[in-house]
């Protein structure tokens, strides 16, 4: 009888540490994914405020003419959409209003405006895409610490 | 209740430019050859983004900030025939606020 439920505890025991061990595994590839997807957007809104950067300003195109182009900017955008999209589809959380203004304030500032001229003040839109781009890279960081 | 679904990647799939002076596909002729005319003659109105690559901010701001600013569109009446459903969510934000801009 004893012996019956001592393997039976085991028995439980093992069942209720492999439910841990599955649920924790699961939860850290979901962690790590969050980690790199939100890093992965990341990337793209510094590669989209460098491109906007050259294509607004003109300046430094001779360095790289594919970067500087209004094209490459566009679809940097299109991207960055999309990936923000799926990340709110993916995990939840991404889609507050504060995070949703950030982004069509940086957008606005990468390609809104007098996109398709030359600008006649570079110091400031380019002061504007940077610093618009960081404020709504803080906001994506902040909505990534609420899923922990 | 006459509607239309407007697909603009049939139109163009990249779709640039503010004004005619910058090309075909500008934001200023979309409005006036399609989304204007469109938007008088029917009661809603879907606008359909899939398969355009990308669609630049001030493009956007062309179409529907300037059909406010041009007066050829009431906000009000704007804001009740245009749906967004096939359009992605931030942008179907940006043109929202676009329009509550251009009406300020």
């Amino acid at each position: 009888m004893l012996d019956a439920s001592f393997l039976l505890g085991g028995v439980c025991g093992a069942l209720f540490g492999g439910a841990i061990a599955i649920w924790r595994s699961r939860y850290s590839a979901k962690s790590a994914d969050l980690t790199k997807r939100v890093d992965t957007v990341m990337l793209i809104i510094d590669a989209l405020a460098d491109s906007s950067s050259r294509a607004r300003t003109q300046l430094g195109i001779e360095k790289d003419k594919l970067i500087s182009s209004k094209s490459y900017c566009v679809a940097l955008q299109a991207r960055l959409e999309d990936a923000m999209d799926r990340l709110n589809k993916d995990f939840g959380n991404f889609s507050e209003s504060e995070l949703t203004k950030a982004f069509i304030e940086f957008t606005k500032a990468c390609t809104g405006g007098k996109f398709d001229e030359t600008c006649a003040q570079p110091e400031v839109e380019i002061r504007q895409i940077l610093i618009s781009g960081g404020k709504l890279k803080d906001l994506l960081a902040k909505a990534r610490m609420k899923h922990y | 209740m006459a509607h239309l679904t407007i697909r603009i990647a049939p139109w163009s799939n990249l779709p640039a430019g503010r004004m005619r002076a910058d090309g075909p596909h500008s934001g200023e002729a979309f409005r006036e050859d399609i989304l204007a005319p469109a938007l008088r003659a029917n009661d809603s109105v879907t606008l359909d983004v899939s398969g355009v690559y990308g669609l630049a901010s001030s493009w956007l701001e062309e179409v529907f900030g300037g059909l406010i600013r041009s007066n050829q569109m009431d906000p009000a009446i704007l804001k009740k025939r245009l749906d967004l459903s096939l359009v992605p969510a931030l942008t179907a934000a940006n043109i929202e606020e676009i329009i509550a801009e251009a009406h300020r």
